[in-house]
């Protein structure tokens, strides 16, 4: 584990002191993690993704917000980042920005790893979690029945470490009623996406700074 | 899933084949995992998940023209199917994934380098792995007074766009994209590289300059096609005008469509406007480019209780216009789009008023936006449509997106886009044609009347979204429903410019004249260029002689 990322989850484990006490488990793997997220991303038109990118900046993470479209972010950022290096990136965003962004990363060999739908229906929040099974099943521990979602899965992405394992399972856990405050602004129907785009493997082989887009 | 093997391949050679080309293109560059293969999956394929889907069985990543022929060399070799794409951002027609499954995507990214661009001469010459995005930004770093013309989304590459016969949306000699290209290299099937054009002289000094050369012009065989790589490619681009002025015409009547066309098309011919004539519809709701987005993220307008009741009753278009006389809405609006000095953008708006004012009774005037170049950020960033202004962007991915009105997001969509006469009578069939059968297909229709895109100078492009599904069952109606309109549109003489991968055969059987007489040419051009069938089998429906065979 680079020592910054280190400093990172244990400053990250210090601000969210009070989650524990309201019984959230910090998942057991984060100290073996050797992958970490190198930019979060959020749109700052839902409310919830405030909360994610202020969970990620707390722990360290560099992050960038944009308002629906993403292409000034894709342009100015994204592009050149990964042209430089094959760097992991975690957003919360809705659903087409994650299916615009994921085509651009997989042109770089980054793809995502890991992702959370969260759907919003009558009966309060839906998870529909997906990735490997052991970060999936992890995933829906922490994710069922908490109201408190969005840093949640803030969290859980910044300690997964998706260099060990592979596949892909497809879970769905409720996390029932919708906290007050919840709901996004004038966006009640909006499915978020909270997603980690890694490397492959053989892209963190060869750090493929060639393989420009 | 497990990746599949190129038919007719054993693991061992196929194996030996991927470990040559390794000595070719390097180890890092030579994609067999499933992690890495499977992105080149096509993201918005009708087949998604079902056993027909289109997979490969490896991909290989060459960066140089060089590599591109010894990858060939060794495809022929072993006889292993390689599918070539530029950045594989074909969505909508086929993303990256290859016509025929078990092939090898001979992934072109890497080769991205801008070789040339010239302002004077406004032109350029490019690699397939460069993206309009790429080429917007190297115009920009370097102070270049050029634009680019750019599709929907601008991710894509200008080669792979031009070679599938995109459009875009400035002027009109740019926007149709194969038409604005000037000279290309193409490795051949048998590894030798050919360059078209001026480009056939050594040290010529107007590959980019002059289209045509000496003798036969070829260029046309390398698009919509499998008869060689394309590894560089020339583009004629359009100088930064000084000025965009867009104004609009309204027109209150529903037959006025039939002139409104009709003079549009000569203005257009006679370059009295240049741009994009922006069709639409406000009083059914149809958006033109510069109101698509909002469209697609706010949904469409309320309707009052009267024009429920028309819609209810399926009421035909001209039984609207009562309402619209009543309520002062135009029944359709034309934005022209001018570039150049503003005196010069200014005198054109003034006639263009005064051809319509001259010839259709009750139309309406409207300054709708003027820009100088060069654009601020802020203008940038506020654009209706930055494609109109060479600008790129990907706000395109509002389509079928989960939005406040739109509670039910798609999986991804394909187009039906049949072309047909630039005219307002058979504007008037095609609609009362297609959207009939569109309905009894039960495919959604989202207005009483389609407006089309008019890309090209001569004809009109009209296209019908189908939004795909995670459900197999629906996106197996939805082929169905695609394939029995490709069949309906040709007995009308409607075809299709362009079409997703699983319907390119279907599309090719329609263009039958003389007992399928363009495709049997095709057939010996590509059993003479490509005889053991290497180059993207069944691309645009050509498929080599062995696998004719088959499939009989």
């Amino acid at each position: 584990m680079k020592r910054r990322r280190f400093l990172a989850i244990a400053t990250a484990g210090s601000a969210c002191l009070p989650v524990l006490a309201r019984g959230y488990t910090w998942p057991a793997t984060q100290q073996a993690a050797s992958t970490g997220i190198d930019l979060a991303i959020f749109d700052d038109r839902i409310r919830e993704a405030h909360r994610f990118g202020r969970t990620l900046r707390r722990a360290g993470v560099t992050v960038r917000s944009f308002s629906g479209d993403v292409t000034a972010l894709w342009s100015g950022r994204l592009d050149a980042g990964w042209r430089k290096s094959a760097d992991s990136v975690a957003g919360q965003t809705d659903k087409d920005c994650f299916f615009c962004l994921s085509q651009m990363a997989v042109s770089h060999g980054v793809y995502p790893k890991f992702w959370i739908e969260h759907v919003f229906t009558a009966a309060g929040v839906s998870h529909v979690i997906n990735g490997p099974a052991d970060a999936v099943a992890r995933a829906g521990r922490e994710l069922a029945g908490k109201p408190d979602w969005a840093p949640a899965a803030a969290r859980l992405l910044a300690s997964l470490d998706p260099t060990r394992s592979s596949g892909s399972v497809r879970e769905t856990v409720h996390a029932g009623a919708a906290a007050p405050g919840l709901e996004t602004a004038g966006d009640r129907d909006v499915v978020l996406v909270s997603w980690l785009m890694t490397p492959t493997h053989q892209t963190r082989l060869t750090r493929r700074a060639q393989f420009r887009r | 899933m497990s990746l599949p093997l190129p038919p007719g391949t054993d693991r061992a050679t196929f194996n030996r084949a991927m470990a040559d080309c390794r000595k070719v293109v390097g180890d890092d560059w030579v994609f067999t995992s499933e992690e890495d293969v499977l992105l080149y999956r096509d993201a918005y394929s009708p087949l998604w998940g079902e056993p027909q889907e289109r997979i490969p069985a490896a991909a290989v990543a060459p960066s140089t023209t060089e590599e591109v022929q010894g990858i060939v060399r060794i495809a022929n070799q072993y006889r292993i199917p390689i599918y070539a794409i530029s950045t594989g951002k074909n969505l909508g027609y086929g993303g990256s994934a290859p016509s025929m499954t078990g092939s090898v995507v001979l992934d072109l990214k890497r080769m991205n380098r801008i070789l040339e661009v010239n302002e004077k001469q406004a032109f350029c010459l490019v690699e397939p792995g460069v993206s309009y995005f790429d080429l917007y930004n190297y115009l920009q770093e370097h102070n270049i007074k050029l634009w680019i013309d750019c599709p929907d989304p601008g991710w894509g590459s200008l080669v792979g766009n031009a070679l599938d016969r995109g459009a875009g949306y400035t002027a009109a000699e740019y926007r149709n994209h194969f038409d604005a290209h000037c000279g290309m290299e193409v490795v051949l099937a048998n590894g030798e590289v050919l360059r078209t054009g001026m480009g056939a002289m050594p040290n010529s000094q107007t590959w980019q300059c002059y289209k045509s050369g000496f003798g036969p012009w070829i260029d046309g065989m390398f698009s919509q096609s499998n008869f060689g790589v394309v590894t560089k490619m020339g583009f004629w681009m359009m100088p930064e005008p000084e000025t965009n002025l867009k104004g609009v015409v309204h027109f209150y009547h529903y037959k006025d469509l039939i002139p409104m066309v009709d003079i549009m098309t000569h203005l257009e011919n006679s370059k009295i406007f240049t741009g994009y004539p922006d069709l639409l519809s406000p009083l059914f709701g149809t958006p033109g480019l510069i109101g698509v987005h909002d469209f697609w993220v706010n949904g469409p307008q309320q309707r009052d209780e009267e024009f429920q009741a028309l819609a209810a009753r399926g009421a035909a278009p001209e039984e609207y216009e009562p309402y619209a006389e009543k309520h002062h809405i135009p029944f359709w609006s034309c934005i022209f789009s001018f570039y150049g000095p503003e005196k010069v953008v200014r005198a054109q708006w003034e006639h263009v008023q005064e051809t319509f004012q001259a010839q259709v009774p009750e139309v309406e005037f409207e300054e709708r936006e003027f820009y100088k170049t060069p654009l601020t950020q802020e203008e940038k960033d506020n654009l209706k449509h930055s494609g109109q202004l060479g600008v790129p962007s990907l706000k395109t991915f509002v389509i079928g997106a989960r939005t406040p009105w739109n509670s039910h997001p798609s999986h991804g969509h394909m187009w039906f886009s049949p072309l047909i006469p630039r005219d307002g009578r058979e504007l008037l069939k095609v609609n009362d044609i297609l959207g009939k059968a569109a309905r009894e297909l039960g495919l959604p229709v989202g207005f009483a009347f389609n407006t089309p895109f008019p890309c090209w100078e001569r004809c009109f492009m009209f296209i019908i979204g189908f939004l795909l599904s995670e459900d197999p069952e629906q996106n197996r109606k939805s082929r169905e429903a695609f394939r029995k309109l490709v069949k309906i549109a040709a007995e009308h003489g409607w075809g299709e410019y362009r079409t997703p991968v699983i319907f390119q055969d279907d599309v090719m059987s329609v263009y039958s004249f003389n007992d399928n007489a363009l495709l049997r040419f095709h057939e010996t051009v590509k059993d003479a260029v490509d005889p053991n069938g290497i180059l993207s089998p069944g691309h645009y429906g050509i498929w080599p002689k062995h696998l004719r065979e088959k499939k009989k």
